[in-house]
C-alpha cells in the first residue's frame, strides 16, 4: 500500500447524487450485462406483447379504435402500463439486491430504490422515442403538440408505480404473503387498464367501473394527446394526478418510518 | 475519539425487543486498536454498523471528529452478481473520486488482494479468503483514522494474514482499528484495549487483558450456569439457519444460472 486516497468531502445533496447514479450504473450492467444486446430486449419485449394483442385480437381491436394504427394504440398502452407495474415490482426487490452495499454510509436506504425509479423511467421514455421514431417514419400521423399531457400522463403513471412500490415493500417485510397477493392483482390489469380497448368501445356501466382505475386516465389521455381525433371520453389528469400524489407521500412516510426495520429484513 | 452519548439500539425479534446497546455512554479513545469482544448475537456487528454510520441509533448521539471506514465484513460490501473491479469502481464512484484517483485504487486493490483473474469474475464466485482480500484491499487504498474490521482475518490464508498484519503495522502511525474478531489471540497480538458488549451494555477496558479476563469470566459463569444447554440450543439454531440460508442462496444462484430470474425467496429468511 503507497499512499491511501483520503475520501473528498461533499455536501449531503452531493453525495447523494452520486450515489444515485453509481447505483443506476450498477443497475444497467445488472440488467443489461447479461444479455447480449441487452437494449435491444428493452424494445423487443413491449413489442412482443403488442404482436400476441394483436394475434389475439385479430381485426376486432382495430375496428374499435379507427382513429389510431391498433398496434401503436396497444404499444403506446403497455408503455404506460409497463412503467407503472416495472416501478412497482423493481422496488420490491431493491433492498435484498442491494443489501450489501449498504454499510457504505453515504448509501442511503431509499437510494436504491430511487435509482431503479430512475432506471424504469429512462428505459420507458427511451423505448417511447424509438417507437415515435418508428411510427413516424413509417407513416403512422403522431401529433407532438400537446407533449406537455403526454410527459404528465407519463409522469403520473411512474410515480403511482414507486409510490405504491414504496408502500408494498414496506407491506412485505411484514406480512411475506403481500408478495404473493400483489402478483394475483397486478396479472388482470392489463385487461382492465384499456391496455387492448377503448373506454369508449364499452358500454356506460363498464366505463364507469373502470374510471376508477387511475391507470385509465392517463392511458386513454397519452393516446389523445398522441392523436387529437381520439376519444378519450371522462378520463381526466386530476384524478390519478390526485392518487399519484397520496400514494408517492404515504409511500414514503412509510417506508421512512419503517427504514431501519427494513434494513434488517430481507 | 468517538462519543457514544445514551446511545440504544435494539432489534425486534419473536417476543418483543432485543437491545443490542441500551442507554450506552462511552468515549472510543483515538489512536488505540481496540478488540470488540462479547457472545454470539451481543451485537458487535450491529456496533461496528453503528459507528460506522451504516446504521441509526434508535435513540441518543455518535459523533466522532475522525474519518470512519464502513464495517470490513465478510457478506458486506460487494454486490454479488457484479465483478470485483465493478464493485471497487462502485466504491469510487459513490465517493466521488477522479480518473486518476480510481485508477490508483484500483492498481492498489489488485497489487493487495492478488487475486487473478478473479478480480474480473462476480464476487459470487468468490471463495470467502478472496473477499476478504478485496475487502481488505479496497478499504485499505482509502485513507481512514479508523478502520472497523469484522472477522475478517480469521478467512484469509497465510499469506493474507501476513499482508494484513502488514498494513496494520503500517497504518498504525496514522489510523487505529476497531476489531471484531472470535481469534483472542489475534486480538491481542493487534489491540491494546478492549470493549466488552454483552445484554445490552458496553464497557471499555484500557489494557486489553483486563477486558478478556472479563469476558472469559463472563463465558466460563455462563457455561455452569446450566446457560449451556440454552447456549447448544442457540448455536444448533444458528447453524440450521446458516444451513437454510445456504440452500437459498444455491437454489437462486442456479436460478439464475438457468437464465430466469431469481424468485422470491421460498423461505423467509427471518
Amino acid at each position: 500500500m503507497s499512499n491511501p486516497i483520503p475520501l473528498p468531502r461533499r455536501s449531503a445533496w452531493a453525495s447523494q447524487v452520486l450515489v444515485i447514479k453509481a447505483l443506476f450504473n450498477r443497475e444497467i450492467t445488472t440488467r443489461f450485462g447479461e444479455y447480449q444486446l441487452g437494449f435491444v430486449w428493452m424494445l423487443v419485449e413491449p413489442l412482443i406483447s403488442v404482436l400476441v394483442i394483436g394475434l389475439l385480437m385479430g381485426s376486432l381491436g382495430g375496428r374499435a379504435v379507427p382513429e389510431i394504427p391498433y398496434p401503436f394504440f396497444v404499444l403506446n398502452g403497455k408503455l404506460l402500463l409497463n412503467l407503472f407495474t416495472g416501478a412497482l415490482y423493481s422496488s420490491m426487490n431493491a433492498m435484498s439486491a442491494n443489501k450489501g452495499l449498504l454499510i457504505y454510509p453515504n448509501v442511503r436506504a431509499l437510494d436504491p430504490f430511487i435509482a431503479r425509479f430512475v432506471y424504469e423511467l429512462m428505459t420507458t421514455l427511451f423505448s417511447f422515442t424509438v417507437f415515435c421514431v418508428i411510427g413516424m417514419w413509417i407513416g403512422i400521423d403522431v401529433s407532438l403538440g400537446s407533449l406537455d399531457t403526454l410527459a404528465a400522463c407519463y409522469l403520473i403513471s411512474w410515480l403511482m408505480g414507486c409510490g405504491l412500490g414504496l408502500i408494498l415493500t414496506v407491506a412485505t417485510a411484514h406480512y411475506k404473503e403481500v408478495e404473493k397477493i400483489v402478483d394475483i392483482i397486478l396479472s388482470p390489469l392489463v385487461f382492465v387498464s384499456a391496455v387492448i380497448f377503448p373506454t369508449s368501445a364499452l358500454p356506460t356501466n363498464i366505463q364507469n367501473i373502470l374510471l376508477f382505475n387511475p391507470l385509465v386516465h392517463v392511458i386513454e389521455l397519452s393516446r389523445k394527446a398522441l392523436f387529437p381525433f381520439y376519444d378519450a371520453g371522462d378520463a381526466n389528469l386530476f384524478f390519478p394526478f390526485s392518487v399519484a400524489i397520496v400514494v408517492v407521500a404515504l409511500g414514503l412516510m412509510l417506508f421512512h418510518s419503517n427504514r431501519n426495520f427494513l434494513s434488517q429484513q430481507s | 475519539m468517538i462519543e457514544l452519548r445514551n446511545v440504544s439500539k435494539a432489534y425486534p425479534v419473536n417476543d418483543g425487543l432485543r437491545h443490542v446497546l441500551r442507554d450506552v455512554s462511552l468515549i472510543i479513545p483515538d489512536r488505540i486498536n481496540i478488540a470488540v469482544l462479547g457472545p454470539n448475537g451481543a451485537g458487535k456487528s450491529t456496533f461496528l454498523r453503528l459507528i460506522g454510520g451504516a446504521e441509526d441509533a434508535d435513540s441518543g448521539t455518535i459523533t466522532t471528529d475522525s474519518e470512519i471506514s464502513w464495517p470490513l465484513g465478510l457478506n458486506t460490501g460487494f454486490q454479488g452478481s457484479l465483478t470485483g473491479r465493478q464493485n471497487v469502481l462502485f466504491v469510487c464512484q459513490i465517493n466521488g473520486l477522479d480518473l486518476y484517483a480510481i485508477r490508483h485504487v484500483m492498481t492498489e486493490v489488485i497489487e493487495f488482494a492478488e487475486i487473478g483473474d478473479y478480480f474480473d469474475m462476480p464476487v459470487n464466485t468468490y471463495s470467502s479468503g478472496m473477499r476478504a482480500r478485496l475487502s481488505f484491499g479496497l478499504s485499505m487504498s482509502f485513507k481512514f483514522d479508523i478502520y472497523l474490521i469484522d472477522e475478517l482475518t480469521s478467512v484469509g490464508d497465510m499469506i493474507f494474514r501476513e499482508k494484513a498484519n502488514a498494513a496494520f503495522e503500517k497504518i498504525r502511525k496514522r489510523a487505529s482499528l476497531i476489531f471484531v474478531s472470535h481469534n483472542l489471540k489475534t486480538l491481542k497480538q493487534s489491540c491494546q484495549s478492549a470493549l466488552f458488549l454483552r445484554d445490552g451494555m458496553a464497557d471499555f477496558y484500557p489494557d486489553i487483558d483486563e477486558g478478556i479476563d472479563a469476558y472469559m469470566e463472563f463465558m466460563r459463569a455462563h457455561r455452569n450456569n446450566g446457560d449451556a444447554n440454552q447456549a447448544l440450543k442457540a448455536e444448533k439454531k444458528a447453524a440450521l439457519k446458516a444451513e437454510k440460508k445456504a440452500a437459498l442462496k444455491a437454489e437462486r444462484k442456479a436460478a439464475r444460472k438457468s437464465g430466469n430470474p431469481p424468485e422470491a425467496p421460498l423461505i423467509s429468511n427471518r
